[in-house]
């Protein structure tokens, strides 16, 4: 059961990772249009650069997890030299269960942070107005996502 | 609790959270949310996240993971080797000619991507077995890419001054173009290093040749490549003159802001990488996408992080109180400068520059002011701070990139090898100080123009 739940979210992680890649390509190509637009043919520009901003920001939750299962947030390892194996083991299991309280916290918060939007129908302040339920909720799941991982981590870490 | 007290616990606090192994995001948001519940009302609690996204909401940090993009696309390719081996045909007559070719390469790769360690492995994956055959030692070859890495942060487009610009609130065009003249600087002082070190190297086994020694050594064998092979190479040059060509016209030229300019950059990089060198299969561009989003993900990550943090310091008056301590201590201004020089020194053996950045400069800002230190020019001397920690044991995140790279030589000979380069960025560090013009002419005539 642990391996097949383990398996399911590695497989999502991973999709939402590459996704969040094609999202960051997407913003490139939305950028290069608004300049192209903007200085050759002289048309307003006003949703481009906030959409850009939503879309690199939902990567950016929506491939924590991916990163963390991958290890690559980066860490300061200068202690693993100077300490004896026995309290590093107990240093490293520290650092994961603290990483996955901060991080459920922020998962949690997220979601009231979603929900208050949804419930007010709250617009971003610019000319394109758009809803910001969305950014929230993949901020939500992303970081709901992030503690699934860090929690099977900590699982794996304990098991092994 | 009195201000010293409550600031000496939140940087204890900090400091036994990134020692701890956490990952450096959740270790400064971790303390950042331990304090709120401590010393703020708990209805503060409920602004966690979204303080995180209104900090992540900024136009400017676009550029990182664009930047980013740019950088894992070009690295993806064998555009690097095209690069240094495109170089060396003409520069192969000077001494240390391929040590130079290296230099420049890292130096032209730095220009289209911000970032240290892609350079590093892009240029030094080839540039390293090549100098290694080549007879150069291994603490050269090693040492040389290493550094020139480091380059990558400080010739525009680079993440560590849209960073510093965004903590100092100051502009992005021109911190990019201070940046120039002190990146063209230490590549001088990294060509001229390697000029003469390949020289010395090659006289002590010419003389032990002449005694009876190894006289078939591959240092002392001399290379040659024809105008038509001089020649032949120049193609190679023009995607990069092309996407750099792209990137300065569309920056300078006043047509689109740096974070359009990113958006550029990256949208061509790709473009240029699937086109010419073929990365267009999934497999490909699986791999791009891995590194890009692992990469951009962990930055913005410390970023909304760290802004969290800086707002619990502020909201709790640590920073306003530690700024006012440092404005009114007796250093002067090249006392108060040399002590902030050694602190983000000491910090940049620890912690990476994006973390640095977003921590300290909010405290040492003020004072930086109060004592008129430029701003712009301050933004480049911690760069090359922040460059030296990437290189300096025991983090040196460049030093692990070669060492994945040419995992054969020992860590200790990389470090041995790039200690001579830690000493030619000092030496320019001083050269800023004492003409600062080297940094400061080209923003100051481009915007006096």
């Amino acid at each position: 059961m642990f391996s097949l739940i383990a398996g399911a979210l590695r497989r999502f992680n991973r999709l939402a990772a590459y996704t969040s890649g094609i999202v960051i390509i997407l913003s490139s190509m939305i950028l290069v249009w608004q300049v192209a637009v903007r200085y050759w043919l002289k048309w307003p520009t006003d949703w481009e650069i906030e959409l850009c901003v939503m879309l690199l920001i939902i990567s950016t939750f929506m491939s924590a997890a991916h990163t963390q299962n991958e290890r690559s947030h980066v860490t300061i390892e200068a202690m693993e030299s100077l300490l004896p194996h026995g309290v590093n083991v107990l240093r490293k299991h520290l650092a994961d269960l603290l990483s996955l309280l901060f991080c459920g916290f922020v998962a949690w918060n997220a979601w009231h942070f979603f929900h208050e939007a949804w419930v007010d129908g709250k617009t971003s302040s610019s000319m394109w107005a758009p809803k910001l339920w969305i950014p929230y909720f993949f901020v939500a799941l992303g970081m709901s996502t992030l503690t699934l991982e860090l929690a099977l981590q900590n699982l794996r870490r304990k098991e092994a | 609790m009195d201000m010293l007290t409550l600031s000496l616990l939140f940087a204890a606090a900090t400091f036994i959270a990134l020692f701890s192994g956490m990952p450096i995001a959740f270790a400064v948001g971790g303390v950042a949310v331990v304090f709120m519940v401590a010393f703020m009302p708990l209805s503060s609690l409920a602004l966690v996240t979204e303080t995180i996204y209104a900090e992540l909401d900024n136009f400017t940090l676009l550029t990182i993971p664009l930047f980013v993009l740019m950088g894992a696309a070009i690295g993806k390719s064998r555009a690097g080797e095209d690069l240094y081996a495109s170089l060396n045909r003409w520069l192969y007559r000077i001494p240390g000619g391929l040590g130079v070719a290296n230099t420049l390469a890292c130096s032209v790769f730095a220009a289209m991507c911000g970032s240290s360690p892609a350079t590093c492995s892009a240029i030094g994956s080839s540039g390293i077995p090549q100098m290694r055959a080549r007879g150069y030692s291994e603490g050269l070859a090693t040492g040389l890419i290493a550094a020139g890495g480091t380059l990558g942060i400080l010739i525009p487009p680079s993440l560590t001054l849209i960073l510093y610009g965004l903590a100092a609130e100051q502009s992005i065009g021109k911190l990019f173009m201070a940046g120039v003249g002190p990146g063209l600087l230490l590549t001088v002082l990294f060509a001229l290093y390697v000029m003469w070190k390949y020289t010395k190297e090659k006289n002590a086994l010419k003389a032990a040749a002449a005694s009876g020694g190894d006289s078939a050594h591959a240092l002392l064998q001399d290379e040659h490549y024809s105008w038509a092979e001089r020649l032949e190479s120049l193609p190679r040059f023009a995607p990069f003159l092309a996407v750099i060509a792209i990137v300065m016209i569309a920056l300078y030229g006043g047509w689109a802001t740096p974070s359009e300019v990113a958006g550029i950059g990256a949208f061509f990089s790709l473009l240029m990488v699937m086109t010419i060198y073929k990365c267009y299969r999934w497999a490909d561009l699986k791999v791009i996408l891995n590194g890009t989003v692992k990469e951009s993900c962990m930055i913005m990550m410390i970023i909304g992080m760290s802004f969290l943090y800086t707002w619990v310091m502020s909201n709790l008056s640590i920073t306003q109180s530690a700024a006012e301590w440092l404005v009114t201590l007796p250093l002067g201004k090249w006392g108060f400068f040399l002590a902030v020089c050694a602190l983000l020194l000491v910090l940049g053996f620890f912690l990476p520059p994006v973390a640095i950045i977003l921590m300290v400069t909010p405290i040492v800002l003020p004072a930086l002011k109060a004592h008129g230190i430029d701003l712009i020019w301050f933004g480049v001397i911690m760069t090359i701070l922040m460059e030296m920690g990437l290189i300096h044991p025991p983090v040196g995140l460049n030093i692990f990139v070669i060492n994945g790279i040419a995992p054969d030589i020992p860590l200790k000979k990389i470090m041995w090898g790039v200690m001579p380069f830690i000493g030619l960025m000092t030496a320019a560090v001083l050269l800023l100080c004492l003409l600062p013009e080297i940094a400061m002419w080209l923003p100051n005539h481009y915007h006096g123009s």
